[in-house]
């Protein structure tokens, strides 16, 4: 009975009521709505770190992480591939040779990463070969051996696809190792950080620069299949090959983990923020509406409803009124974020910036399923919270007294 | 009989003074190689000024050196006093920075080369020179021309295909007396000039003649050029190739 009579309360102005309703609406959408940004900015940088750059779990010998050289290698590789391929929660998993040196054109040098790999399992394993602005993907078989470079760094050498570069790089017996290279393809991933240092070369060409005729890895890359779970593949990797370094991303990237969490606590803090704004308007509201109705309460406890029932009528309302406010703006957030998240919103006008931080400039919103749980226990506890004072107010009121209140 | 033999070997003579004359009609190959030969495994001393300048500053670097030809050097910083005491050692292919303000020494590894040589338009690569003018390319002769008043070669270099060569072609001036190299220019692959280098002012130095200013210019940046003085030089000094090591290059004055 209560809970009927409490709604048909709320309505009863219905103007003040709405005004309320769409504050806490609109003031959750836009918070919603902003996480959402965040979010998606975040999970597309770990996304696309672990598609172009890192991989789920990387393999290296434990020196290599330290220094990057070259002449830190995968000792028995033979043995670590064949344990790879019989893994079954291993979809699949490419080698690289990696050295550091520089990339240099007639008009300007850049220190870089050189990346020995083998383009057709590399292909598998990261998406480097679907973010070509031009050229091709190490399918020209010319004399000269072909070099992939980023946009960033085309633009820096001043040189386009088919141009000359010339590699030098510390061979493993010390000497300074050169050699020429055509520019076959120019990529462009969102982190602009790590376009600038990574060329990429048949894993071939980069061993007849540092070591002629051995065969050597510096790396694998693996990525799991769809329902392995990261932490327990990168254990049983870890405890298999004891002497190596298994690393998953989280590891091998700390600042991504840091990120998700930080946008995570982000997001709560400014909900909480907005909620408690929101508050205050509700309890400015509800104090109004006992005001209003004073010589009704006072009725109603004159002829012997009791306190309990009192307090629970306006708490009730001031529930009713907060959380039809949060029903709507999920629902319009949820609705907004359903529609953009297909296309993304492009802030173009902001790619530089964007870009140079590592984060694409074309956002998908996303929120997460736990995120409205905990929205809507947030909502119910900051809507019982602004229901105790108007409530307390409305027991205060002597009956006697209210029911001659001529306001 | 004497007299026929005589005129035998004065007939001799005369035909294999021709032949040299014929084998000194030198190709574009061996006028880049006496060139590049020039002052190879001459062990040298001398005093240089840098001038870097910069359309809205310039400054001045002074330094000492010693080398053996092309292979071995050993340049000390003397001025400015920020600078002071900084030594680079080139070794063939290798190269040492000291820096006695932190107290370091660090090789500089290949992805420090492109990096500009204590802020001048040349680069450490360009102190390294791992390519050959010789080696890496093919030479043709274009003509003859003067510069300076100077009778120089003008020889074009185009770079072998695989050769490790950033340049799509190098013209050169080469003296035909002395085999000074006189102008270097540097182009990429769409034939747009890069790098010029001159040389000026011919003076002696001990027991020969040198360039004593060397200018280069990087021609698309307007306003901007390096500026090499040479000084002082001694030529055939008394150091031998394990002068230039590591714990020298710290004791350097």
């Amino acid at each position: 009975m209560i809970w009927s009579v409490a709604w048909r309360n709320v309505w009863r102005n219905k103007l003040r009521s709405l005004v309320v309703v769409l504050a806490t609406a609109i003031g959750l959408y836009g918070g919603i709505f902003m996480i959402s940004l965040m979010n998606g900015m975040v999970q597309q940088k770990i996304d696309a770190s672990i598609d172009n750059e890192i991989s789920d779990i990387q393999i290296h010998n434990p020196k290599f992480l330290e220094d990057e050289s070259v002449q830190y290698t995968i000792n028995d590789p033979n043995l670590v591939t064949k344990a790879l391929d019989e893994n079954a929660e291993i979809s699949v998993w490419c080698k690289r040779i990696k050295a550091t040196g520089m990339a240099s054109t007639a008009h300007s040098g850049n220190g870089v990463m050189i990346n020995g790999i083998y383009p057709e399992k590399e292909i598998m394993v990261t998406a480097i070969h679907n973010l070509l602005i031009d050229g091709s993907y190490f399918i020209k078989k010319s004399r000269i051996p072909s070099i992939l470079i980023s946009q960033k760094l085309s633009e820096h050498l001043q040189a386009e696809v088919g141009k000359k570069v010339v590699l030098t790089t510390a061979a493993l017996n010390g000497e300074t190792a050169q050699a020429l290279f055509r520019i076959e393809g120019i990529y462009k991933t969102s982190n602009n950080m790590f376009d600038e240092m990574n060329v990429f070369i048949n894993a071939e060409q980069l061993e007849q620069m540092v070591a002629p005729g051995s065969i050597l890895i510096s790396e694998i890359a693996i990525r799991k299949s769809e329902q392995a779970d990261l932490t327990t593949l990168t254990n049983t990797l870890k405890s298999s090959f004891p002497q190596l370094s298994v690393l998953s991303w989280q590891e091998l990237s700390p600042g991504l983990m840091a990120m998700t969490a930080l946008m995570n606590q982000f997001g709560y803090i400014l909900i909480i923020i907005i909620l408690l704004a929101l508050t205050f308007g509700i309890v400015n509201a509800m104090l109004m509406v006992i005001m209003e109705r004073t010589r009704e309460l006072g009725m109603l406890m004159a002829i012997g409803m009791n306190k309990k029932r009192v307090f629970l009528m306006i708490m009730l309302e001031t529930i009713y009124l907060s959380v039809t406010g949060a029903v709507i703006g999920v629902i319009i957030s949820m609705a907004t974020i359903a529609l953009i998240s297909r296309s993304g919103i492009n802030f173009a006008g902001w790619a530089q910036g964007m870009e140079s931080l590592g984060y694409s400039a074309h956002i998908y919103p996303v929120v997460e399923t736990g995120f409205y749980v905990f929205l809507g226990v947030m909502v119910i506890f900051a809507a019982t919270l602004a229901s105790i004072w108007p409530a307390r107010k409305a027991l205060k009121l002597q009956p006697a007294v209210a029911v001659r209140d001529e306001s | 009989m004497r007299s026929i033999t005589l005129a035998v070997l004065a007939a001799f003579l005369t035909f294999s003074c021709l032949t040299t004359a014929q084998a000194q009609e030198l190709t574009a190959k061996d006028i880049i190689q006496k060139a590049s030969d020039k002052l190879n495994g001459i062990s040298n001393k001398g005093l240089m000024k840098m001038t870097v300048v910069r359309p809205s500053w310039s400054r001045e670097v002074s330094m000492k050196s010693w080398s053996i030809g092309d292979d071995y050097y050993m340049i000390l910083i003397t001025e400015p006093v920020k600078d002071k005491g900084q030594t680079f050692l080139k070794r063939q292919t290798d190269m040492w920075n000291w820096m006695p303000s932190i107290n370091k020494m660090i090789k500089i590894p290949p992805s420090m080369m492109s990096q500009s040589w204590m802020g001048s338009d040349f680069t450490n690569d360009d102190l390294v020179k791992m390519n050959s003018y010789v080696k890496d390319y093919t030479h043709k002769i274009l003509g003859t021309e003067d510069l300076q008043n100077f009778e120089c070669y003008k020889i074009e270099l185009i770079p072998k295909p695989d050769a490790p060569v950033v340049w799509g072609k190098v013209l050169a001036w080469i003296s035909k007396e002395e085999f000074y190299q006189m102008k270097l220019e540097f182009f990429d692959e769409d034939g747009k000039l890069v790098n010029r280098q001159e040389s000026f002012d011919i003076k002696q130095f001990s027991d020969r003649k040198l360039p004593s200013r060397l200018v280069m210019t990087p021609v698309q940046d307007e306003g901007q050029q390096t500026i090499i003085e040479i000084l002082e030089n001694d030529f055939n000094i008394d150091i031998n190739e394990s002068f230039f090591s590591q714990q020298n290059m710290k004791k350097m004055r």
